[in-house]
């Protein structure tokens, strides 16, 4: 412990020196020492109660550090103006906390509005930034919260924090409150714009499966300290400390395929219009496509015996950006050796294989 | 539509003698004296209203004002004892109210308003400390974070969250001042109350109801008005 590598490559403006919160007798952060990266993600995960959420409120101070500083481009926040602070920096929790009395609009356009900024613009910015989070404006703008679903809200929410374009947003499980399904979107989601927009993200999760999907730079926290903090490749193939080889739980060879995508480890797909001629050794698979390119069946040779498997749409092929995870549960599904890629059309390009997916799955 | 319908009644009664005249002798075919011997019943009807508003006024600017104060953090030690006293005062009938004060007050209409606040200030009051505490700690958080300031918090966010219930308690206070202001007949009061209590005096039951019925009519008046400012908060 106490050897907290930076991310390799990247500047930093926002960073939390030997930072202790004492609540009383309690101790919620304990010297906590973090370099944020700037325009990456770096997601804080720990059990209840390990200070994750401590550190994201020392950052805009609705916590003040009993001791240790916060530096941000260059000044203590102790000595900012706090409500100056705070604008400059985007803030979404968990449960939203959308003005139940204000529309969509009047919500999204809140730190603009706060800030000053010429009316004239405000209602296109709030155009923008809900088509931003796929939400319609026209539809959307005068509903009331109430009126929102709970994966809408979430939305709104972000497009909240977005607001007043800021350098900085922290997020407070932002995605805690929705059902599984909607979260996996709202994530996809939250990496498209992340990709888009470059933001310094500081996200608190208590999912691994989410803090691994979006950290650039993985924080995980334990009794008000950090126990390991690197990316998230480097701490699935080498957990520094007992605790967070148990916090990663057994099935950290699949989390590890999280991390990389079809289009990085796919071959290239051997295509045949007839079933192949004996192929006892190889235990390749022959891709049988329609004119478009669509596969349709797939062979392989196994113990003298020739598998056929018909291809039935997604459930048996996977996208350029499937993750490794994916491939793996589809590979299941169709029982092959291989799995499909197919582009946007559904038109194949590649496949991706077993021994493909056992070697990245072990460091 | 309510509204209009009740406001011509009122005018209809108040401002015609010929009006009051008719309705009672209908309900009272035998009674001779069908009006107060010194007073019209619009004379009685404003100083009634004008005490009942003014009373509700300063509830309503007092009790929101220190409601706003005991849920700031600041205040906050006495919270407790405001709702406490408000619970108690509660108990309280409007008569005990006036008669109590009585002694302490003496005769007039100065010391019947001062009653009158002092009694409907706590509905107001305690509407006010409800109202801020429902607003939800989440919201607040995120109000915070996204840096407003104490006064924009206020303003912005607690404030119009804790409207429809401050309303309220501004109806409750306007109706309970209407019912006591005719009690402040007794001490002096010049309202609505003199003719109830000739009446009650005289044995009398056509001047009771004659004031009765405009107090009413003050009432669903006064009912249908905070209906509609309640359905403008709506959301």
């Amino acid at each position: 412990m106490g050897n907290h590598p930076h991310m390799p490559s990247t500047s930093t403006f926002l960073s939390v020196e030997s930072v202790t919160v004492r609540y009383g007798d309690t101790v919620a952060l304990d010297e906590v020492t973090l370099h944020i990266p700037a325009q990456r993600v770096t997601v804080l995960i720990g059990p209840s109660g390990c200070g994750k959420s401590t550190t994201l409120r020392c950052l805009n101070s609705l916590v003040k550090p009993s001791s240790g500083q916060i530096t941000y481009h260059d000044l203590e926040t102790r000595a900012m103006d706090e409500t100056g602070l705070r604008r400059s920096m985007g803030y979404a929790i968990q449960s939203v906390g959308l003005m139940p009395h204000m529309t969509v609009e009047e919500n999204v356009d809140l730190v603009p509005r706060l800030l000053g900024w010429k009316k004239t613009s405000r209602p296109e910015r709030v155009s923008k930034l809900l088509q931003l989070v796929r939400l319609d404006p026209t539809t959307y703008r005068n509903k009331y919260p109430n009126e929102l679903s709970g994966g809408e809200a979430q939305r709104v929410g972000v497009a909240r924090a977005l607001g007043a374009d800021p350098p900085v947003l922290l997020m407070d499980e932002p995605f805690g409150a929705v059902d599984p399904l909607t979260r996996e979107q709202l994530q996809d989601e939250f990496i498209r714009i992340q990709r888009q927009l470059k933001k310094t993200v500081v996200f608190v999760t208590h999912d691994i499966d989410e803090a691994i999907r979006l950290a650039d730079y993985l924080v995980i926290m334990d009794k008000g300290k950090i126990a390991q903090a690197d990316t998230p490749e480097k701490i699935l193939a080498d957990p520094d400390t007992d605790f967070v080889d148990k916090f990663l739980g057994p099935d950290r060879p699949l989390k590890r395929l999280t991390l990389f995508t079809a289009d990085r480890c796919m071959n290239d797909a051997i295509r045949t219009e007839e079933p192949p001629e004996h192929d006892c050794e190889s235990q390749l698979c022959y891709w049988h496509t329609d004119k478009e390119g669509k596969p349709l069946k797939g062979y392989v040779w196994i113990h003298g015996k020739l598998v056929e498997r018909h291809i039935i749409g997604d459930a048996h092929t996977v996208q350029t950006y499937s993750s490794l995870k994916e491939c793996m549960s589809t590979l299941l599904n169709l029982g092959l050796p291989a799995v499909p890629v197919v582009d946007e059309e559904g038109r194949l390009c590649g496949e991706v294989r077993f021994d493909t997916i056992q070697k990245i799955s072990l460091p | 539509m309510a509204i209009a319908i009740i406001l011509v009644l009122l005018f209809l009664y108040v401002g015609s003698e010929t009006v009051q005249k008719g309705t009672l002798s209908l309900l009272f075919p035998n009674e001779e004296q069908l009006t107060h011997s010194r007073k019209t019943i619009l004379q009685m009807t404003g100083a009634h209203l004008a005490i009942t508003l003014a009373a509700t006024t300063l509830s309503a600017l007092v009790g929101t004002l220190l409601g706003v104060l005991v849920t700031r953090r600041s205040g906050e030690d006495f919270q407790q004892l405001v709702l406490k006293l408000n619970a108690f005062v509660q108990t309280f009938p409007p008569s005990a109210v006036i008669i109590l004060a009585f002694p302490v007050l003496g005769f007039g209409w100065q010391p019947a308003l001062l009653a009158m606040f002092l009694y409907s200030l706590f509905p107001v009051l305690g509407n006010t400390v409800v109202g801020f505490n429902s607003v939800s700690r989440e919201v607040k958080d995120a109000a915070k974070g996204m840096g407003m300031t104490g006064m924009q918090l206020l303003w912005l966010a607690e404030l119009p969250q804790a409207m429809p219930m401050i309303i309220t308690g501004i109806r409750h206070s306007y109706i309970l001042n209407l019912g006591t202001a005719a009690i402040a007949a007794v001490i002096g009061g010049e309202g609505l109350g003199t003719i109830i209590i000739s009446g009650l005096t005289l044995r009398n039951s056509a001047l009771v109801l004659s004031g009765t019925i405009v107090i009413s009519l003050l009432a669903f008046l006064g009912e249908q008005l905070f209906q509609l400012s309640a359905r403008t908060q709506e959301w």
